[in-house]
């Protein structure tokens, strides 16, 4: 069981870097994007489209710092919180596993949800940020309900 | 889709060259923060390997295209402010001269963004990106 979910993480783990990866190419183009929308309006004299642009430009600096920053920290202080009694036995072992996969896939979720969030802060949809921002809170409390559900099942089935 | 943006910033790297003569092709590569200098932090892409070398080249591509374009706009938005100034000086419109000036350094400025500030702050996010956290 441990091994199928070592081979999980790995996955997982190739996927989160190719996210990170891909997330500041696409940052930094779409900060070039906005600089140049920037550049034009203000050859125009456009002075709204220049503080739109400059806005999107900040708004794409604090989805990239949201990823990097935010995300590595939620998904250490959720896996470090979700801890199962390690007098249940096979139960408990299945408990830590599931939950080191589940912490996994919440990660990947959050980094797709965050280049999900940059692409919309790009093209100046707001509705980006709050989608990402849900995705996070619906994966800890996933893991947290985890957490409780797998004693009690344990001790439903008599493991303990 | 690669060929495609490769072949646009070509085409307008040889506008740029016939034309000005001011811009070279290591300008452009020079200014592309995707280059390796910087330190990443991040892990081994595994398995998707493949799939990040076929999309890193093409955002390369897309930002010397980006950059040569932004070089056409900041040119013509500069001739427009000189123009624009020359006007307002030759009938005495000092409020229009003022203006042309304050365009054309809004422009500078916005160039000068462009050349330092993003790709220090493409390296700021490649040194920041974080390693998988599980």
């Amino acid at each position: 069981m441990m091994h199928a979910a070592q081979i999980l993480v790995d996955i997982l783990r190739n996927a989160w870097t190719a996210i990170i990866g891909l997330m500041v190419a696409v940052a930094v183009l779409a900060m070039l994007y906005q600089i140049l929308k920037l550049s034009v309006d203000a050859s125009l004299g456009a002075s709204m489209y220049v503080a739109q642009a400059v806005g999107a430009l900040i708004a794409l600096i604090i989805v990239a710092l949201y990823a990097f920053l935010a995300i590595p920290a939620i998904v250490r202080a959720v896996t470090v919180s979700v801890s199962i009694s390690p007098a249940c036995g096979p139960a408990a072992e299945l408990g830590q596993a599931a939950a080191y996969v589940m912490a996994a896939i919440a990660a990947v979720r959050m980094a797709k949800a965050a280049f999900t969030a940059m692409f919309s802060a790009m093209s100046g949809a707001g509705s980006g940020m709050s989608d990402a921002i849900t995705e996070a809170g619906e994966a800890v409390l996933g893991m947290l309900l985890i957490s409780v559900a797998v004693p009690v099942v344990a001790a439903f089935l008599g493991a303990c | 889709m690669n060929k495609l943006y490769f072949n646009g910033s070509i085409a307008l790297y040889g506008f740029l060259v016939r034309s000005s003569g001011w811009i070279s092709r290591p300008v452009l590569m020079l200014t592309a923060p995707s280059t390796g200098s910087c330190g990443s932090s991040g892990g081994d892409p595994g398995i998707f390997a493949p799939v990040l070398d076929k999309l890193l080249p093409l955002a390369r591509n897309a930002w010397a295209f980006g950059v040569a374009l932004l070089i056409v706009i900041a040119s013509l938005g500069g001739l427009f402010f000189a123009l624009k100034g020359a006007a307002g000086a030759s009938v005495g419109g000092s409020g229009m001269t003022s203006n042309a000036i304050i365009g054309m350094v809004a422009i500078i400025i916005v160039v000068l963004m462009v050349f330092l500030l993003l790709p220090q702050l493409s390296c700021m996010l490649q040194s920041s990106a974080p390693a998988a956290p599980f």
